[in-house]
């Protein structure tokens, strides 16, 4: 469970860049917005969730802020910041021809 | 350009905020966990079920923390930084480990370094002229020691040399003279060197006020070159001073430039603070001439030393093969000028490098024994750290950071050690010369203190932090509190390590007894004459006030009358040589044709006193008395080695004629005891033939032709010796010319002698004693770990019955066991580094019996007390209190 094996390599960053584009949340929040969004198929632990988190705050396209919760605990709000905008834009059409391509490949008979 | 703002801003947080950034991530975490518990307990689980299944759905925690930092990637500087701090707690908590890891290195390090300073000065660092290892300098030698210098040459080598050599882009000759300056000072003896005009342009360092001596001064004025030193003290760095005349030994000479400061030419170590010319003409230096000189040469580029001295050495057999009394016992000596320069005391220096490289070796293996034997203690921590799945690397990386941390500090107190040992050093100066080249603390000092840092590490670190990392956790955890005493692989590297530095010890405890028994020796042997309570003094007679014999002795029988009335004072005699050294050599014949095999046999003139104040014994015959008068018959006194080597015996020597030089026929009317001398710069006592004339029938000086007076050695015997000032109202009271230039004690002179073996043993004694003390605690180190570690079990085995005894035994048994060993392997060893030893010794073999067992038991004495000390402490505890405890 510590790797999440269902999740291509990188697209975990695009899902939070894609959920953090819709408002800014906590890491808890983020897992569990993953996991409802794609119908408890996609299941995301913290072992790859934080260094992930991490690793877009150290690219400049997320930023944290520390702010009350709904439980009143302080905890770290993940935001997009503008270059996160464009990262996600980018992203997105990366993911797109990549999926096709993959689609277009395993559809081969 | 955003994402390089975010990084530094990150790095910056994650130096300098550190903990904040800590807290955040873990508490991040414990939210995260918190949360993920709340939803299991949603889904009907018990609040111990929804806290393990929340804790599966996480992962391992501890590295998804230290995978949340690598995506910080300041991970190295930031495992750096915590790794330094936990490295700086653990020896904050533990103040007594620290100060013995801390001191052993400052001590081993500080040593090192001072040791380089001094080496590289005198060794290693280049000369200061111009391509320096260009320059050589040539004595004669004898053949059975061609590396020694034992003479100077004649003049007419060097004649011949700048003639007929091409080895050589210049070629210059210098001989010592002592010179007496009267104007403007009172008296001061000062060293000079008398050179050919090349001898600057050899050098190639022209003056650093007005000229060097050239080829013009050898006609004209007599001209004087001052150095630096010599410019700074007597005339306070006058410039004005160049140009005025000074009086040396009753002649006026010019003063025509100052040499830079940096500019030392040594001569057999002796430094010189004027240079004069050597003047073709004088007494000797004639074409054919045997006016005593060194040569100093300029090699041609890309002639070697041995290419050079070959070429000298056939001019010489050709040359000298012309002369009748020629100089083909000898061979030709040339050497650098640099190793000239450290004749006196190479062997010291390399002596002290190997001692001190061992101390280095000693003390890091002692370190890396003791953090090792901590770091076994703390095997548990390591071997469960790698269990929750900390990384190996992380773990080798902090046990080197720690012994980094520890040679780094232990280092910089090294440093400081080491920059006040050089300052004692200097001030001390416990060689007798100091090298040309400063000695001082610079970038080639600081870089040897980084290797020898290096090799700490290393040895103490790296070596230890590998061994660690590759043990298996399973079976450190499974040993539990119960860790045999050998089970583990870092208990044999430890015993590998103190075995070494036993062995190491046992060498350094060997040659250290070697050098002891070598002292004693030199000291207890007799020295034909007694030492004690005997006073020396050099009297200078300038020739235009003391031109004759007559005068000369007229002035010492005023003056030893003068002194034998003051209290205290036993006996006075007067003789040309000092004590420890033969005199000069003259031709001796005991036929009335000149033989070609004539021997050379140092003389010497005595007053009528000389062999009762000076304690040497007669062996056959008369001593001097008031009959051998200027013109009486001329008489000698033998020693044994010269009447058996003249004359068979010291029986048969008496009543028998001989001629010295070209003197008249002396009968020889007695024979005393061997006095001994010694070689130049060599460790050992030597016995020379000797042939005593009365200074009644001649108080002449024999060498140095180019001085303008006479000097003599008075010979003072009482308790109470006088003072210098003492002595020189005595003098000035009969004739203001004459002076007293040294006053010394006849022991002084002896110790003098053998300063650099009583410097070299002296310094390994102290590094001998470092060593050991470094032994011992590495020997108790590893028993008091025994003990922690078996704490349990000796418990167990006391409550079942064992005996004290036993408990020691089983306990010291591993200790002792690398004791034997080390100390078989360090004999073993030293038994083979005998040879190298032999220049050390003297009246020692290099595998005397009494020293090695010496230094062996000291070694096993030292090695049970530290053993049996923390031995007896674990037999003596309760039992019970133990057990409970656990």
């Amino acid at each position: 469970m510590s790797k999440p094996h269902d999740l291509v390599q990188g697209t975990l960053d695009l899902l939070i860049l894609k959920i953090l584009a819709l408002e800014p949340m906590h890491g808890w929040a983020i897992a569990q917005r993953i996991r409802q969004m794609s119908g408890e198929v996609l299941q995301v632990g913290q072992s790859a969730l934080y260094p992930a988190l991490h690793k877009l705050e150290r690219h400049g396209w997320v930023k944290a802020e520390r702010k009350v919760s709904e439980t009143n605990r302080q905890v770290k709000y993940y935001s997009l910041t503008r270059a996160g905008g464009k990262a996600l834009t980018a992203e997105t059409a990366n993911w797109d021809r990549l999926s096709e391509a993959i689609t277009a490949i395993v559809h081969t008979v | 350009m955003s994402r390089l703002i975010a990084s530094v801003r990150l790095i910056f947080r994650s130096l300098f905020r550190r903990k904040s950034v800590e807290e955040e991530l873990d508490e991040e975490l414990r939210y995260h966990l918190e949360q993920q518990i709340q939803e299991e307990l949603s889904g009907g689980l018990t609040p111990e079920e929804a806290r393990y299944a929340a804790m599966r759905a996480m992962g391992p925690i501890a590295k998804s923390m230290e995978e949340c930092r690598d995506a910080d990637r300041v991970q190295l500087l930031d495992d750096l930084v915590r790794d330094l701090n936990y490295a700086a707690r653990t020896l904050r908590r533990n103040p007594a480990f620290a100060a013995v890891v801390l001191t052993t290195l400052a001590i081993a390090i500080g040593a090192v370094v001072t040791v380089f300073s001094i080496v590289d000065a005198w060794l290693l660092k280049p000369l200061n002229f111009p391509q320096p290892d260009r320059l050589a300098i040539a004595f004669a030698a004898r053949p059975e020691r061609p590396m020694e210098p034992a003479v100077w040459l004649p003049y007419r080598e060097y004649l011949a040399w700048q003639e007929r050599s091409h080895s050589f882009q210049s070629l210059a000759a210098a001989f010592v003279r002592d010179v007496t300056l009267t104007m403007p000072a009172e008296g001061r003896t000062l060293l000079g060197l008398n050179v050919t005009p090349e001898f600057f342009s050899t050098f190639g360092v022209g003056a650093f006020l007005g000229r060097a001596l050239s080829r013009e001064d050898v006609q004209g004025p007599q001209a004087v070159v001052l150095s630096y030193g010599l410019w700074q003290r007597q005339f306070g760095g006058n410039r004005d001073v160049v140009g005025t005349r000074i009086i040396l030994s009753s002649v006026p000479y010019l003063i025509v430039g100052v040499m830079p400061r940096d500019f030392e030419t040594r001569v057999l170590d002796m430094r010189f603070e004027l240079w004069t010319l050597l003047r073709p003409g004088e007494d000797g230096y004639v074409p054919g001439g045997f006016g005593p000189v060194s040569v100093i040469g300029r090699l041609r580029n890309g002639i070697s030393i041995e290419k050079a001295r070959s070429e000298l050495a056939a001019i010489t057999r050709e040359t000298e093969s012309a002369y009748p009394n020629n100089f083909n016992r000898f061979v030709v000596n040339l050497t650098s000028l640099q190793a000239d320069n450290t004749r006196t005391i190479r062997l010291t220096l390399w002596t002290v490098s190997a001692a001190v490289a061992s101390l280095l070796l000693i003390a890091s293996m002692n370190v890396g024994t003791l953090l090792l034997g901590r770091g076994l203690i703390r095997l548990r921590e390591a071997a469960i750290r790698t269990a929750i799945g900390s990384g190996r690397v992380r773990l080798i990386r902090q046990f080197l950071t720690e012994s980094l941390m520890i040679t780094g500090l232990g280092g910089i107190a090294g440093l400081g050690l080491a920059a006040v040992a050089i300052r004692l050093f200097v001030g001390w100066n416990p060689l007798g010369v100091l090298p040309a080249n400063v000695i001082r603390l610079d970038l080639r000092v600081l870089g040897a203190a980084i290797v020898a840092m290096a090799v700490t590490t290393v040895l103490c670190g790296l070596i230890p932090a590998l061994l660690m990392s590759n043990t298996d956790p399973y079976n450190v955890l499974r040993a539990g509190g119960e860790r045999g005493a050998t089970t583990l692989p870092g208990h044999r590297l430890q015993a590998t390590l103190l075995a070494t530095q036993m062995a190491a010890c046992v060498i350094l405890l060997v040659s250290t007894t070697l050098l002891i028994r070598t002292f004693i020796r030199l000291q207890s042997e007799p020295m034909g004459f007694d030492p004690n309570n005997l006073a020396v003094a050099n009297v200078v007679l300038p020739d235009d006030a003391f031109d004759s014999s007559e005068k000369r002795n007229l002035f010492y029988t005023e003056l030893a009358e003068r002194i034998r009335a003051r209290p205290g004072v036993r006996a006075v005699a007067a003789g040309s040589s000092q004590p420890l050294s033969s005199g000069a050599p003259s031709t001796v014949n005991t036929t009335a044709e000149d033989s070609v095999d004539a021997p050379r046999i140092s003389t010497q003139e005595v007053t009528i006193e000389f062999f009762d104040t000076l304690a040497i014994r007669m062996r056959a015959g008369r001593a001097f008395d008031a009959r051998d008068k200027q013109n009486a018959m001329p008489v000698v006194i033998l020693n044994m080695y010269a009447a058996q080597a003249l004359f068979g015996s010291p029986a048969g020597a008496l009543g028998q004629r001989l001629r010295l030089d070209n003197e008249p026929w002396r009968e020889v009317v007695g024979v005393v005891d061997n006095v001994r001398s010694t070689f130049f710069n060599t460790l050992e006592w030597k016995t020379d033939p000797i042939v005593y004339r009365p200074a009644a029938q001649g108080f002449n000086r024999l060498s140095n032709p180019t001085a303008t007076s006479f000097g003599f050695k008075l010979y003072i015997r009482g308790e109470r010796p006088l003072t210098m000032a003492d002595l020189r109202t005595t003098t000035a009271a009969i004739s203001p010319h004459a002076a007293i230039t040294d006053l010394r004690t006849a022991r002084e002179i002896v110790n003098e002698a053998t300063r650099q073996p009583e410097f070299r043993m002296k310094l390994l004694v102290s590094f001998a004693v470092v060593s050991l003390f470094l032994a011992a605690i590495g020997i108790y180190g590893l028993v008091s770990q025994a003990v922690v570690e078996r704490r349990r079990e000796l418990a167990i085995r006391l409550a079942l019955g064992a005996r004290p005894s036993g408990v020691i035994a089983s306990v010291t048994r591993s200790a002792l066991t690398v004791t034997m060993i080390g100390f078989a392997a360090g004999m073993i060893a030293a038994l083979g580094l005998g040879h190298a030893w032999e220049a050390l010794l003297y009246g020692v073999q290099p595998r005397d019996a009494i020293s090695f067992a010496a230094a062996g038991s000291i070694l096993l004495l030292a090695a049970a007390t530290a053993a049996f000390l923390p031995a007896l402490r674990a037999a003596r505890v309760d039992p019970a209190k133990v057990l409970r405890a656990d």
